[in-house]
């Protein structure tokens, strides 16, 4: 136990914010949550490829069994023009989602203390502490405040406005389909793998995710897909963006919510070029949505007794699977650095921020090195996954 | 009576070229020629169509700065003067390199302003905002401040 017990304040409770209250906690901190949604986040159909430090909250306390979280293929496949399999490997990865995991996570976290509908939208630091004041008018003071607000991270642009979101220069289309919109037959082929297309100016896969339904708390398997196409900034990205109601939305445009002239051209497009059994996949999903890919990089993600963690620090390229596990590994590693200094924010912070800063520039390097032979055609098939935190392959989990 | 516009604002300040260097600099305003019989100290300031006022503080009898309000200034429940700018993130690049602290935000308003607060040199409370195309669902509660 630590000589003080900091007083610690999360913004934002998606997964590393969870990740980081529940650590802390455990650490001896005196943890609040506070989330700025005013309802339980629910993730679009977002499936997540397991590392082992995204779960291991789980798997150190024997909290949730991650058989019944996750599913697990046995094939990483790369699918020809043709929709032949043309290399098939051995899949070493477990496959997850949002929705699962957060739920897990959740239900660990002390219920009280989980603040939604409080947005924080002012922090102050003097010698002894920070003073944050919520929108709602609640005001707090703590010793620590750790910012895990995401992708388009309120802090981040407060601590570090030149570190701004840059478009990576394409998009994902993306879904998800259950069996009974897909059929048996093309369901059980790809629920059995990880599917890569390669394509001279984009990719596409596909690969099974759990969906726990919430009156029984049976899981079941569901595809999860995403097309990658190259869209540069200009008009066709503005309209392709904006959204039933006329609105230019910045980063994604939600399921139910594109246009039907845009989900028309996409099934168009997927019937010309697309394997038959990833056009059938594009088409039988009701609601397809949008996810812009950004880069961002920070210089500094420790200030005082405030720190950015995951996404609010560095957001990376989908391609390594590591955004979770980046913002999971920032708040096991902090709240290691807060219990080492016993309870000492600031020499903790201190110590803690250069091998984060490390492993958010490694990833983002990889990543983008990734994302452009993705993007370009030059990613041979049959090449091992780039999956994994610090390096390739540490994502392994049979 | 129509009011048309509120043209401008009148702000007694301590220290005239520290000013100038706020609004001038820091904010890009124009500053525009004063009428030739204001023998006072002073200097005025155009933005779009809106002008600010300012008075030498040595010149008059009237204090500079607004009354510090305390917590209410994070989210904008006290006096203030708002001014629309084009892009707010640039307006938080161009602070941040003058080392001036953002008080509030950038926050939703709930009508797809995005805002931020903060103080000028004499401590009155200056919001800034643009417009986006974020709905009114993804605005926070804005609720009463208590000490």
């Amino acid at each position: 136990m630590m000589g003080s017990r900091p007083r610690t304040v999360v913004m934002g409770g998606s997964l590393g914010g969870l990740t980081a209250a529940l650590t802390l906690r455990d650490a001896g901190c005196e943890v609040e949550v506070y989330e700025r949604s005013r309802t339980p986040l629910v993730g679009q159909g977002a499936g997540i490829v397991l590392h082992p430090v995204t779960v291991r909250y789980f798997t150190e306390n024997a909290i949730l069994d991650i058989s019944r979280a996750s599913v697990t293929a046995r094939w990483v496949r790369y699918m020809g023009r043709a929709g032949d399999i043309i290399d098939e490997k051995r899949c070493p990865y477990r496959f997850s989602s949002f929705n699962a995991l957060y739920q897990g996570l959740l239900d660990c976290f002390d219920a009280d203390r989980y603040h939604l509908g409080e947005a924080i939208v002012s922090f102050e630091q003097d010698d002894d502490g920070v003073n944050i004041q919520c929108a709602s008018g609640r005001n707090e003071r703590a010793d620590l405040l750790v910012c895990a607000d995401g992708i388009r991270s309120t802090a981040r642009r407060r601590l570090q406005p030149d570190a701004a979101l840059e478009y990576a220069g394409y998009i994902a289309w993306r879904g998800t389909v259950d069996e009974a919109e897909l059929g048996s037959n093309l369901f059980s082929f790809l629920r059995d793998a990880i599917t890569y297309h390669i394509m001279p100016d984009g990719h596409f896969l596909t690969y099974p995710i759990p969906v726990v339904d919430g009156a029984s708390g049976l899981v079941h398997p569901c595809i999860n897909w995403l097309w990658y196409r190259n869209i540069p900034k200009g008009p066709e990205l503005d309209d392709l963006v904006t959204d039933r109601d006329g609105v230019a939305r910045e980063a994604s445009v939600s399921p139910g919510m594109v246009q039907e002239r845009h989900r028309a051209q996409l099934l168009a497009d997927a019937a010309a070029l697309l394997p038959p059994p990833l056009a059938e996949v594009t088409r039988d999903t009701a609601r397809p949505f949008i996810q812009l890919i950004f880069d961002c990089a920070v210089s500094r993600m420790a200030f005082g007794r405030v720190c950015l963690i995951g996404d609010a620090a560095f957001v990376a390229r989908p391609h390594a699977a590591a955004g979770s596990a980046k913002a999971a590994e920032d708040a096991w590693k902090l709240s290691e650095a807060i219990k080492e200094a016993n309870g000492d924010v600031v020499t903790a912070l201190r110590s803690w921020e250069a091998g984060q800063l490390l492993l958010g520039q490694q990833v983002l390097a990889r990543t983008r090195e990734a994302g452009r032979r993705f993007q370009d055609g030059t990613w041979p098939v049959g090449a091992a996954l780039s999956f994994g935190l610090y390096t390739v392959g540490d994502s392994t989990m049979s | 009576m129509n009011i048309k516009t509120l043209q401008h604002c009148g702000l007694v300040v301590r220290d005239l070229e520290r000013s100038r260097w706020f609004y001038g600099t820091v904010l890009g305003m124009q500053e525009v020629p004063r009428p030739a019989n204001f023998t006072f100290g002073g200097a005025w300031f155009q933005g779009g169509d809106s002008q600010l006022h300012l008075i030498l503080a040595s010149d008059t009898t009237a204090p500079a700065g607004f009354v510090d309000a305390g917590p209410a200034k994070h989210t904008g429940l006290a006096t203030h003067l708002a001014f629309e700018v084009q892009d707010l993130a640039a307006v938080q690049t161009t602070l941040a390199r003058h080392d001036i602290a953002i008080l509030g935000g950038p926050m939703l308003r709930g009508d797809g302003a995005e805002q931020i607060y903060l103080h000028d040199p004499d401590g009155y409370l200056l919001e800034f905002y643009h417009w986006t195309d974020r709905r009114a669902q993804d605005a926070p509660e804005r609720g009463a401040i208590h000490a």
